[in-house]
């Protein structure tokens, strides 16, 4: 199984495919969009090359996952979204939620892209998944994305310091 | 994509489903199985992400790992397969198909990873043309070395991957 293609009014949302991943990896080394993700650092090709790889093994392990975000006007990849189970260590209480993630190139900053994209995958999310909830962090001074997930209908929950940064955790039912 | 699935004397080797994964996690969790492979015992987390890294290869390259499982009782014993990394590395692997395998602790001293990275690389053989393969080896991994030169496989070049001391190894048609 592999991403459903969707679209919205000025993007496609589509599974990633192998000749997205020199855009991919150049987003994923380039600190202004490292900088509030992970361990903050940009990625070298071969940790990028096994995040785009996971991200095709998740929808075939899951059923649900990641999508590259294209941009109509110019066809150019934008940047990625989507719903992950990582089984990463948040806490108890959000096993098995599971967690929106979403980022675009800086070249695309400031157009509403992230929330538009964001606003179809959810429709497609309440579809898939019914009405359950769902998380999504980021660290409290990444104003960009709080602001999407704010416009995109998620309350903050929660603060904490656990991955060494502070961190803003926020969830809505779909 | 379907993954091949191919059959030796004791084994077969097919693509991972999602129900292998409390096998594979406990595997990777084993200090023995990752003493020589990725030096720490793989958290759950970091297992996951090398479960679905395994099933998206595939998808991504149309080749891969596959899960080997004795056949008499269907018991996961192991993995072997093709793998591209990208690895940061001197020399450069690139365009070079690398062979990869890990067997869990019961399964190892049967010749069940010899076996399965023969029968991977006779599909190998089809899928990349008669060519060089190679494998990185830590150089204490005596059991591992000893695969490699069953299969083929000689010692190419000493350097080291991660910081960490590697045996670079090429099998020759």
């Amino acid at each position: 199984m592999t991403a459903p293609r969707l679209e919205s009014e000025r993007l496609i949302l589509r599974a990633m495919a192998p000749a997205d991943f020199p855009a991919f990896a150049a987003m994923s080394a380039d600190p202004v969009v490292r900088r509030y993700s992970g361990d903050g650092k940009p990625r070298t090709e071969e940790e990028s090359w096994s995040s785009f790889l996971i991200i095709a093994g998740h929808w075939q392990m899951t059923g649900y996952g990641g999508w590259a975000i294209e941009e109509k006007a110019s066809r150019n990849f934008v940047g990625e979204l989507g719903f992950m189970d990582r089984k990463r260590d948040r806490g108890a209480d959000l096993a098995g939620v599971p967690e929106m993630g979403w980022g675009v190139i800086p070249s695309v900053f400031g157009k509403g892209y992230a929330t538009e994209a964001v606003t179809a995958a959810l429709a497609w999310g309440r579809g898939h998944f019914g009405p359950r909830r769902v998380v999504a962090m980021t660290t409290e001074d990444n104003v960009a994305s709080i602001r999407v997930a704010q416009k995109c209908g998620f309350k903050e929950f929660r603060r904490d310091l656990s991955a060494g940064r502070p961190r803003v955790f926020f969830d809505r039912i779909l | 994509m379907d993954i091949p699935v191919l059959e030796s004397e004791r084994l077969i080797l097919r693509g991972h489903r999602r129900d292998d994964f409390p096998a594979y996690a406990r595997m990777w969790a084993d200090p023995d199985v990752t003493r020589f492979i990725s030096g720490a015992p793989l958290s759950e987390e970091d297992a996951w992400a090398k479960f679905m890294r395994a099933f998206g290869h595939w998808a991504l390259t149309g080749f891969g790992f596959w899960s080997v499982h004795e056949k008499d009782s269907g018991a996961r014993v192991g993995e072997t397969g093709f793998l591209d990394v990208k690895r940061n590395m001197t020399p450069s692997l690139e365009g070079l198909p690398e062979m990869g395998w890990a067997f869990d602790r019961p399964a190892q001293g049967k010749g069940y990873a010899t076996e399965a990275v023969r029968a991977a690389l006779t599909w190998g053989e089809d899928r990349f043309g008669r060519r060089r393969f190679a494998c990185i080896v830590a150089p204490g991994n005596a059991a591992s070395l000893n695969v490699a030169a069953k299969t083929g496989f000689r010692e190419a070049a000493r350097t080291t991957y991660k910081g960490e001391p590697t045996v670079l190894l090429y099998r020759d048609p």
